[in-house]
């Protein structure tokens, strides 16, 4: 939660969407348009951006972000956002935070959608922990034959849930009628500055950095 | 290009690092990969013995640069004093900080120790189990796969809190899990620590655990509270609450710590192999660098944007069969978090000493000793200290207090004893004793011995001196001489059974003695004539008589 909004630096959406009436219709990269539930937004997937569908009123966040401070043996060790599909987001801070307490505020549609292709770009929806943990071990080989070892304690569990439907990376990647994602990665701070060739837990970082920046967005008030 | 040597150096240490030779546990570094058996030493050890000077710095850019000094000061005192210590976990209004707010000193304490080498003794974040079972004594999951990311809750270890129910405890049952914190081989309790500490004393090995324990206890606060000890937690166990000070250090963080500093060899005086001596053995001794971006600082603080509450990362580099030492370390909290920042000193607590009750001739020796948080040199003091009592300051946080009462020294009497400590600024805590010194009365005949020797001139070993069946202190109480066996006191309360030795009562028993005095039947003593020899009136005639014996049926009649 340290870097600089992304939103001021809106960028032109290579998709369209669309939400509005009983008869709304959204277009795909592919030029293939479907009819949807008047509650619904969807975003078509084009060459370099990812498309979805969104329930707009559902109750559960689109996106859970948390981070585990297991340093701390509180019951509430997690600051964590919540950004649902209507655009509103709930931060939350502990009691023992500067910023402790509970936060509201939406995003624009263009905000969400930015926000949610941002991720998709940075790999966190196809994010493979097996590949990446090994990647991870492979280098630590390296750098122990040429004697070097390294350790970080305490470390934070970044935790995320991203829940999409009809999720496309790209117009020519496949489609996941429900994708459900649970990204969880330890020391993922540590490991961007250590790792720094590892592109998968680089761009994992950025999107991060993407999720970090909600909270300082201008629109931010306490409600707790 | 790489220097052959340093090739040849490199290639050592690694063979160095896959040794399967047993050695200690936690220590960071340790793991399947590296090796279960590392030790982990400062970064100024190499291998050769003496004194291992590590420098903490704060980083000048850091916010709350000055607000820190303090703290790490006494960081870098409790490290240099390594005492063990119980009791150190300080919550709500035990310590000085305000609700909301975490620690900085106790978080940093902990992390200089990661900065030492030592590891979390309990399995903690980087076992990835959620926080209800993070306290498990910290292993490895043996065998059995970590299956990533999240499709196995206990990420291949097995966990079993065993009869007790407490996770950490010495009955824990862990499958193939494999431990990776040592113990002290004799009791496996956390909360001591041996005298030496080196490979004879203590293991990782779990076959070595006491008969009946399953696996290593880890000194977790809920296993000094099963073990019936105060609150008591090291400050290697990862978890910490707000609201919470753990400024000194506990048994288990002072043995790892001295297990390393036995060295390579792992034995505190030396024994068979190439490191056939102590001359590896190493005191560490930290430095407190002051803020400060000094190339020899060795452990540098700050606190940055980063997203968790505190961390050390360091560099570590084998020096020796499962030896590593640090390379770098640095230490890193977050600025987003509520840190207080302990400032002022605190009074040391005198423990009680309580109020003292003895008699003369005897000698009473009391222990004195005090808790200081943060630890400053403590001194000693009394005013008011008895002509009889002795009191000394050990200079090493204790004292004596000894009283010894000769015969004439009875008396009620206050003391105050004080500890003082050097802080800034300097505070104390005190406790009046009161000194209750009975008086010695060795024939218990209600005379103190001095009295009997120096004033009546009586036997004080003796209850009659002069033989006359009545106590020296009935005597002098009633105006008879005590050394004359012909002086006795008039009691006149008729009470002369059982004969010999009167009850106290007066009823048909005496009565029945007195008449068969009266039947010539007993011979009296100055006993029955001090208790029946009742009439005349105030005046009586020194026999005992039908006179007395009526009197005595009054008397009777009249008893309740």
């Amino acid at each position: 939660m340290k870097h600089p909004s992304i939103f001021s630096h809106l960028f032109l959406i290579s998709v369209f969407f669309v939400i509005h009436g009983a008869s709304a219709i959204a277009a795909n990269g592919t030029g293939e348009t479907h009819e949807r539930n008047p509650e619904t937004l969807v975003v078509a997937a084009s060459h370099s951006a990812a498309g979805f569908r969104l329930p707009v009123n559902s109750p559960e966040p689109v996106i859970e972000y948390r981070q585990n401070i297991t340093m701390l043996a509180e019951q509430d060790l997690q600051p964590r956002i919540q950004v649902f599909s209507d655009g509103r987001v709930r931060v939350h801070y502990p009691v023992y935070m500067k910023k402790a307490g509970d936060y509201e505020f939406e995003l624009t549609r263009p905000e969400l959608i930015q926000l949610i292709q941002s991720l998709s770009a940075n790999g966190l929806m196809d994010f493979d922990h097996a590949r990446v943990k090994q990647e991870k071990n492979d280098h630590d080989l390296k750098m122990k034959a040429k004697g070097e070892l390294h350790y970080v304690s305490d470390a934070v569990v970044t935790l995320i849930d991203i829940r999409l439907q009809d999720y496309q990376k790209t117009a020519s990647s496949p489609v996941t009628p429900a994708l459900k994602k649970h990204f969880s990665w330890k020391n993922l701070e540590q490991d961007a500055k250590y790792y720094k060739n590892n592109r998968s837990i680089q761009s994992a970082e950025k999107g991060i950095n993407t999720l970090d920046s909600l909270a300082l967005h201008k629109a931010m008030k306490k409600v707790k | 290009m790489m220097r052959p040597s340093a090739k040849k150096g490199i290639a050592a240490a690694m063979l160095y690092l896959f040794s399967t030779t047993l050695s200690a546990g936690a220590y960071i570094f340790a793991d399947e990969i590296n090796g279960v058996d590392i030790v982990t030493h400062p970064n100024t050890y190499t291998g050769s013995g003496g004194t291992v000077t590590v420098r903490v710095c704060i980083d000048p850019s850091s916010p709350n640069a000055t607000d820190m000094e303090y703290s790490v000061q006494n960081n870098v005192d409790a490290y240099n004093q390594l005492l063990p210590t119980m009791d150190n976990v300080k919550t709500g209004g035990n310590n000085n900080i305000p609700s909301g707010f975490i620690d900085f000193e106790s978080v940093a304490l902990h992390e200089v120790g990661h900065c030492l080498g030592m590891a979390h003794i309990n399995a903690a974040t980087e076992s990835k189990l959620p926080s209800s079972k993070s306290n498990y004594t910290k292993a490895t999951n043996g065998t059995d796969p970590d299956l990533d990311p999240d499709p196995d809750p206990d990420k291949g270890f097995d966990l079993d809190p065993g009869p007790d129910g407490v996770i950490g405890s010495n009955d824990d049952v862990r499958g193939n899990d494999k431990n990776l914190v040592w113990f002290r081989r004799s009791n496996n309790d956390p909360f001591t620590i041996d005298t030496v500490i080196d490979s004879t004393t203590y293991s990782r090995d779990t076959v070595k655990l006491p008969t009946g324990h399953s696996f290593a206890a880890n000194a977790d606060r809920a296993v000094s509270t099963l073990l019936s000890y105060p609150k008591t937690e090291a400050v290697m166990q990862q978890g910490t609450f707000y609201d919470e000070a753990q400024r000194t250090l506990g048994h288990d963080d002072v043995a790892t710590l001295r297990y390393a500093a036995s060295g390579i060899d792992e034995l505190e005086s030396g024994g068979r192999g190439q490191h056939n001596n102590a001359a590896d053995n190493y005191s560490i001794v930290l430095e407190n660098g002051g803020i400060s971006s000094s190339t020899d600082c060795d452990i540098s603080m700050s606190i940055t944007s980063t997203a968790g509450l505190a961390f050390c990362e360091v560099g570590g580099q084998g020096i020796g069969p499962n030896h590593v030492r640090i390379t770098t370390a640095n230490i890193q909290f977050g600025q987003d978090f509520n840190w207080f920042f302990n400032s002022s000193n605190t009074a040391p607590i005198l423990n009680t000493i309580g109020n003292q009750t003895l008699s003369e001739g005897n000698t009473l020796v009391i222990p004195i000793s005090a808790t200081d948080n943060p630890l400053n040199t403590l001194s000693f003091s009394t005013t008011g200290l008895p002509s009889f009592a002795s009191f000394v300051d050990h200079d090493d946080g204790t004292a004596t207090l000894t009283i010894s009462p000769a015969i004439g020294d009875a008396s009620l009497s206050t003391m105050t004893v004080t500890v003082s400590d050097d802080g800034a600024p300097a505070l104390s805590d005190s406790e009046n004793i009161d000194l209750d010194i009975a008086v010695l009365d060795s024939d218990g005949d209600g005379i103190g011995d001095y009295d009997e020797i120096n004033i009546h001139g009586t036997l004080p070993g003796n209850p009659d001196s002069d033989g006359d069946f009545i106590n020296d202190g009935d005597e002098i109480n009633y105006g008879s001489d005590p050394l004359d066996s012909l002086s006795w006191p008039n009691f006149a309360d008729a009470d002369i059974a059982p004969l010999g030795s009167p009850d106290g009562l007066i009823n048909a028993a005496d009565y029945l003695i007195a008449q068969r005095i009266v039947l010539g039947l007993i011979t009296t003593t100055s006993l029955e004539l001090a208790h029946g020899d009742i009439y005349p009136t105030g005046s009586p005639d020194g026999v005992i008589n039908t006179s007395d014996l009526i009197l005595i049926l009054k008397l009777i009649e009249a008893a309740p």
